[in-house]
This record gives structure tokens, C-alpha cells and sequence, in this order.
């Protein structure tokens, strides 16, 4: 069979033999799996409402999953898309709550273009370390993260709570916000709001600077050599740098989603949001490219807002999908046995 | 407050916290060598911690006094069990090893709240009845002056076993035939392989290993 089916096959085979487990543990458990996973279906599809909020739920993730998809294509693995989404967040809050009386044309794409910057610039120094000192990513955007956590919370409660002892922002003002009154209007009050077209033309973006531009070119041959780019003349420190810029952009404006659509203020983070972490899956399961990511963001984040509504239809605890979830990872982690299963399955069938 | 006075506040509470750091990051030293990163650490911490701590609940009568240390038996039993689910993606399958890590996070995080909620039908377990307690002084050592008050006066056994065990792996990893197989297992696995040695079964014991003192290290922050 062909190797584009069999791209397309490795997940669908993974999605499902995670379905399936994920069934097994409902019944061992003495659920009813049946009516657990018609559940979480009617969880995302039953009426307007929950469709609305599950795409809600779906918009940062397609952005944070295009962060880390951008940054695995350059051959670096940023796992502080969690940081950069936090310091996105709060950046574009503060553009969001000042500067009052711009008109919605420069304000709303301004504190968005701010959530982008502080994206970038959290994600320079771990791109400077790597660069210049071969520090390893990983461990240094590992640690970025938490520094985000506290240093955001450090921010928001001094210099934006709104004061009288509260932990959140002010909310952001009318020409910052994302959000349509026709939406809710149609969804039934649900939070839908622009975000997702904001994610889906950042999704256009990513495959235009990667498949279609000269820096993506230079980008990706540094992912995968980097003495064979050097020899063939390109700046392999600037090209990390840049790659972990445009990474951290991709997480900053996820943050921006959250903080100028979904809730419009910031608040005091007891511990991470998950948003950063479910990108890395999304990423991988869709294969690090731009449709994959935004397939991938659909699914993850309907079984996220779906879950909700399972203990209430099946008594399903919620964190089934969790595990449904880290299942579907796990598989798709391991698709060299998938990949071997299949070919056993079709070359039968060829004979 | 004197500075020796400020220590002697700081240190046995240090001693305490980092009981199951030790034993965990010891884990990860075995698989790291074997060449298998365990970013799953976190996720098998949960599942000893779960584990152990169900057991004391559940055992609690039947095994009395003793019921905290075969707890951690338990813990230190599936911890490494789970860890097996590492090392048949990472070193079977060829999975990417970062990412069945995060997987196997993930899938302890929800898996252990599930659990619980299956189990006692709430998020969180009852309080354990039997733990260890703070009071073990250990007897010559905490005579002497200065340090003995400092480090050896009315701390847990799970500290004084978790300072020992990094004794004891640096003696198997350095010192012992299996110990240098291991490491020529991570540093080169093809010239390991040439020379006889099994290189799956290697990395399977390692990461093994690791997810017992994974388990070791959540069963004891409980």
C-alpha cells in the first residue's frame, strides 16, 4: 500500500484501538460503554450550546498545536508552549485593558500582535541557549514554564487586579474583544467568538511559511541537518532563533484567544492550563502539518468539552477521556507496530 | 534565631520533601544510562502513590501496624509494572521515547482520578491511617555533635532509605557486571549487542528498575 494512505490509516487505526481500550476499562469498571461514549457524542453535537463551546475549546489548541508542529519541523522541541501561551495571555489582557478609545481596527490587532510578541520573546532564550550554547531546549523551556506560571501571576496580581483584593484582571475592553453578539445569539449563549477564524488563518500561515517560503525552506533543512545546512550556507543559530520566534508567536496568540475571547480578563493561575501540553499531542497526531493540526485540535478538543457531559448521561467519571486521550498518544507513539500490522493485513489481502 | 538554629528547622523538613525526589531521580538514572529517557517518571510517581495508597486504605486492618510498608511494596510493584508499558513502546516498538513519556503522564493523571472515582466515588481518598511517622532517631549517629541533631534526629525511615539506595545504585551501576552492561547498553547498543549482550532485555530491566523506584518515590510522598 501506499506510503500517503498509510500516513492517513496509522491515526484513524490509533484513534480507534484508543476508543476501543478506553471501552474495555468502562466495562471492566462496570459502566455501560455504549452509553458513555453516546454521551460524550451528545456532549459535543446534541444542540448549539455545546457545539459553540466545544469549538471554544478547540481554538487555542489548534494554535498551540501549530506551535509545537512549527517548532517539531525545525527539529526543535518546545515543550514551553504552556509558558508561552501563559505570557501571551496576559500580554494581550494588558494591551486589552488599556488604551482606551482606539477604534476596534488597530486595538483588537494590536493586542493580539502583543500576545504574539510576548510569545516570541518568552520563547527567544531557550532559541539563544540552543543556538549559541547547544543548551538543550527541553530542559530550559521546561523550566520557562514555570517561571511564566509565577512570574504572570506575580503581574496580573500587582499591576492588573482590578483591586479590593481580587485575583483577576479588568475585563477587556469592547474594541480588544473577539467576541460577536451574533454568535452567542445563535449557540445559545455559548462563548463562541472569532478566535477560531483568528486559529484557522494562523493555520494558513503556518503551511505558507514552511512549504511555500524560502525561510520555512531554510528552516526545515535545518531541522534535519544541520552540518549539511551550514555547509550549504545558511545561518543555523539564526534559523533556531527564528524558528523558536515564530513558535512562541504561534503559542503567544493562543494565549491571546483565551484572554480576548473565551474569558477576557486574566487571572492568578493556581497551576498550568493544559492548553501547551495537548498541543504537543495534537501536533504529533497530526502529523506536524497544518491540516493534521487542526483535524487533530477538532478531536481533542470535542472529547475535552464532550467529556464534561458524561457523568451526568452515563456516570462516567470525566477522566475517561484523559485517559482516551493519553491512549491515542501512546499508539500513535508506537505506529511502527501499526505500520507492521497493516502491511501483515493488506499484502493477505494482495494474495 | 541563630543560623544553626535556622538549620536545624530547614534541614529535617529538607530531608522529609526529598525522600521521593531522590528515589525517583535515582529511577531515572537507571533508564538514562540504559539509553531510555523516562519522561514518564511523573506519570509512574502517580500510579506507586495510587497505588500504595489504596492498599493502605483497603489493608489497613488486615496488616495493622505493618500496613505503610507493604504498601510501599505495592507501590514499588506497579510502579514498575506500569513502567513496562514504557519499554514496550519506547524499546519494542521504536516509539519516540519523549512522547510515550508525556503519553504515559497523561494517561496516569486522568488514570489515577478515574480510579478513585470508581473506587470511592469522589476525587480524593481518605485520609491513610498508617504512615510514617517523623519520630526515628537513629541511634550513635544522632549522638554526635553538631550534625548528629541536624541529620539523624527524629527523621523518617523513607529518608534514611532513600539516602541509602543512592548508595546502593551507584555501587550496582558502577561496580557490578550488570551495572557496566547497562551503561554499554546506552552509550553504544550495537557494539553491546556484538558482544553478547541482550540490549531489549537490558533496557527492559533498566526501565523495570525505574518504574520501581518511580513507585518507591510516589508511594513515599504519601
Amino acid at each position: 500500500m501506499n506510503s500517503t494512505l498509510k500516513s492517513i490509516l496509522v491515526p484513524i487505526v490509533a484513534i480507534l484501538l484508543g476508543f476501543l481500550v478506553g471501552g474495555i476499562i468502562m466495562i471492566l469498571c462496570g459502566y455501560d460503554a455504549i452509553l458513555g461514549y453516546q454521551s460524550l457524542f451528545n456532549g459535543i453535537f446534541s444542540n448549539s450550546y455545546f457545539m459553540g463551546e466545544s469549538i471554544v475549546k478547540i481554538t487555542p489548541l489548534i494554535l498551540s498545536g501549530l506551535a509545537v508542529a512549527f517548532a517539531f519541523r525545525t527539529g526543535l522541541f518546545n515543550i514551553g508552549v504552556e509558558g508561552q501561551f501563559i505570557v501571551g495571555w496576559t500580554a494581550a489582557v494588558y494591551v486589552g485593558t488599556h488604551f482606551e478609545g482606539l477604534s476596534k481596527v488597530v486595538h483588537l490587532p494590536l493586542a493580539i500582535l502583543a500576545a504574539a510578541v510576548g510569545g516570541a520573546l518568552w520563547a527567544l532564550l531557550p532559541g539563544i541557549l540552543k543556538a549559541y550554547l547547544r543548551v538543550h531546549e527541553v530542559v530550559v523551556t521546561i523550566m520557562m514554564n514555570y517561571i511564566a506560571l509565577h512570574v504572570t501571576n506575580w503581574f496580573i496580581q500587582e499591576k492588573m487586579a482590578a483591586g479590593g483584593g481580587t485575583n483577576t484582571s479588568e475585563r477587556v475592553f469592547q474594541t480588544a474583544s473577539l467576541s460577536w453578539k451574533q454568535f452567542s445569539d445563535w449557540t445559545a449563549f455559548s462563548r463562541l467568538h472569532w478566535g477560531i477564524l483568528v486559529a484557522l488563518i494562523a493555520a494558513l500561515i503556518y503551511w505558507f511559511i514552511l512549504e511555500k517560503s524560502k525561510v520555512g525552506y531554510e528552516l526545515r533543512s535545518v531541522g534535519f541537518n544541520h552540518h549539511a545546512s551550514q555547509y550549504a550556507g545558511m545561518n543555523v543559530s539564526k534559523n533556531i532563533i527564528l524558528a523558536m520566534l515564530i513558535s512562541g508567536a504561534f503559542a503567544g496568540v493562543a494565549g491571546a484567544m483565551e484572554g480576548l475571547g473565551t474569558f477576557q480578563y486574566a487571572a492568578v493561575k493556581g497551576g498550568f492550563t493544559g492548553v501547551g501540553f495537548t498541543g504537543i499531542a495534537t501536533a504529533f497526531i497530526g502529523a506536524n502539518t497544518a491540516l493534521g493540526v487542526v483535524l487533530a485540535s477538532f478531536l481533542f478538543g470535542g472529547l475535552q468539552f464532550g467529556s464534561l457531559n458524561m457523568p451526568y448521561n452515563s456516570q462516567v467519571p470525566t477522566e475517561l477521556v484523559a485517559v482516551v486521550i493519553a491512549l491515542i498518544i501512546y499508539f500513535i507513539a508506537s505506529n511502527y507496530s501499526i505500520r507492521t500490522l497493516l502491511d501483515k493485513i493488506f499484502t493477505k489481502g494482495a494474495k | 534565631m541563630s543560623f544553626y538554629e535556622l538549620l536545624l528547622t530547614i534541614v529535617p523538613i529538607m530531608l522529609v520533601y526529598s525522600a521521593p525526589l531522590i528515589v525517583t531521580a535515582l529511577g531515572g538514572v537507571f533508564s538514562e544510562k540504559s539509553g531510555v529517557v523516562n519522561i514518564g517518571l511523573e506519570g509512574i510517581m502517580i500510579i506507586g502513590a495510587l497505588a500504595s495508597i489504596v492498599f493502605n486504605l483497603e489493608f489497613s486492618e488486615t496488616f495493622g501496624n505493618m500496613t505503610h510498608w507493604y504498601a510501599l511494596i505495592v507501590g514499588v510493584v506497579i510502579g514498575g509494572i506500569f513502567a513496562l508499558l514504557l519499554a514496550v513502546a519506547a524499546v519494542s516498538f521504536r516509539a519516540d521515547q519523549t512522547v510515550t513519556g508525556v503519553a504515559l503522564n497523561m494517561l496516569a493523571l486522568g488514570g489515577a482520578v478515574f480510579f478513585v472515582r470508581v473506587l470511592y466515588n469522589k476525587g480524593q481518598t481518605d485520609v491513610i491511617k498508617h504512615y510514617f511517622s517523623t519520630k526515628n532517631s537513629i541511634p550513635f549517629l544522632s549522638d554526635i555533635p553538631f550534625i548528629g541533631k541536624l541529620f539523624f534526629h527524629e527523621i523518617p525511615w523513607t529518608s534514611v532509605i532513600a539516602i541509602l539506595l543512592a548508595f546502593v545504585s551507584w555501587y550496582i551501576i558502577y561496580k557490578t557486571a550488570f551495572g557496566l552492561r547497562l551503561r554499554a547498553v546506552g552509550e553504544h547498543p550495537m557494539a553491546a549487542d556484538t558482544m553478547g549482550i541482550n540490549v531489549t532485555r537490558m533496557r527492559y530491566i533498566a526501565v523495570f528498575i525505574s518504574g520501581m523506584f518511580g513507585g518507591l518515590g510516589g508511594a513515599k510522598q504519601h
